[in-house]
């Protein structure tokens, strides 16, 4: 399609869609302060009484689940059955980058030089345990177990690039156990609470680490599988590209 | 009107377009997954977007434990949302990737038009 025609398409679609959204939006009335809708406002007060309570103090307890970080509430525990979706999209997309890429010519890619080998460790061992706070972290303040697994693999990746080390084949195991222990915690909320997914180990403080235990054990298992799926996926295209070169 | 608000999402939208044009008009593979990735990231935008108000604060507990919490919170579920679509659209990106260093491998070229079945050799 020449450039024309696509800046002419372009034009007319940005017209037709910037008409709409300028004469729909939003005026005062949906936005104003207290606008949640009834869906947000239940994920926000987080009480099992029908969500009547609306200020959450320091120390609560009798909530349903006791995450600090509401984001991390919404994913983990009332969506967490998306979350198990998008999990398995990504080990889809992974399996499937293995499956394409993952050939007969596989080669060590080589070290680069003294000073990036000798320094890859100690700069990975700073970043995955950086990364260990952000998924531990993840229902008290802004993280998770996605940002802390990209992470750890960045971890990886140095000491892969710096140190020409080969990703280690106990990633594969890692990511597929990481799927069964999300299942099995899924499991055990359905044995012990009738639900999949549900809260099986109880809501403790809110704002301390321990008090929502459930959301921690989820996102350990996240971070671990996140890590060990992009650090394995990363690797097949880096073994691909060197194994030309020699 | 919110002009923030407003600013956002026209702003989300004309960096859809951009990714847009550019996988219109370009042939190169590696060019049409760059403009995949920056469409998806303007429909990110305009999801986050479309959840801010004015004063909205981050919707996490200890923040703001001693004003009245709830009602001052931004909206968590497009934020909780968007975490998804980002996750998915990295493994998208990933095996758009893997697929384009197959058909270089295959076909010697990554040119969509030069591409052809025949030079695929079994």
């Amino acid at each position: 399609m020449n450039k024309i025609a696509a800046i002419f398409l372009i034009g007319l679609i940005s017209a037709g869609a910037l008409g709409v959204y300028i004469s729909n939006l939003p005026g005062k009335k949906p936005f104003k302060r207290n606008g949640h809708n009834d869906i947000s406002r239940a994920y926000m007060t987080k009480t099992a009484n029908g969500g009547k309570r609306n200020v959450i103090k320091k120390g609560d307890r009798k909530l349903e689940n006791s995450s600090s970080n509401i984001v991390t509430a919404v994913v983990l525990d009332y969506r967490g059955f998306d979350t198990l979706g998008e999990v398995t999209v990504l080990f889809a997309a992974i399996a499937g980058i293995g499956l394409l890429l993952g050939g007969s010519r596989r080669r060590r890619i080589r070290p680069a030089g003294p000073v990036i080998s000798s320094m890859a460790p100690w700069i990975a061992a700073f970043i995955i345990i950086t990364s260990a706070y952000i998924f531990l972290h993840g229902h008290l303040s802004p993280g998770g177990g996605f940002p802390g697994g990209a992470m750890i693999a960045a971890g990886f990746l140095i000491m892969v690039l710096g140190m020409g080390s080969r990703a280690p084949k106990i990633f594969k195991t890692i990511e597929t156990f990481g799927g069964l222990a999300f299942i099995t915690v899924g499991v055990i909320g359905f044995l012990k609470k009738g639900s999949f997914l549900q809260n099986a180990f109880g809501s403790g403080e809110v704002g301390t680490l321990f008090g929502s235990i459930f959301l921690g054990i989820l996102y350990a298992i996240i971070g671990f599988k996140v890590a060990a799926e992009l650090s394995s996926g990363f690797g097949e295209f880096v073994a691909e590209e060197e194994g030309k070169h020699e | 009107m919110n002009n923030t608000i407003f600013i956002l999402g026209v702003g989300a939208f004309f960096l859809m377009m951009i990714g847009l044009y550019g996988v219109l008009t370009n042939r190169n593979v590696f060019r049409l997954i760059l403009g995949l990735g920056l469409m998806e990231t303007g429909v990110n935008l305009f999801i986050v977007g479309a959840s801010y108000w004015k004063g909205g604060k981050p919707p996490i507990l200890g923040t703001v434990f001693e004003t009245k919490a709830v009602d001052s919170y931004a909206d968590p579920v497009p934020q909780a949302l968007v975490l998804t679509s980002i996750v998915i659209g990295l493994g998208v990106t990933a095996l758009a990737l893997a697929l384009m260093v197959r058909l270089k491998e295959t076909t010697k070229s990554i040119d969509i038009i030069e591409t052809k079945e025949e030079e695929v050799n079994e």
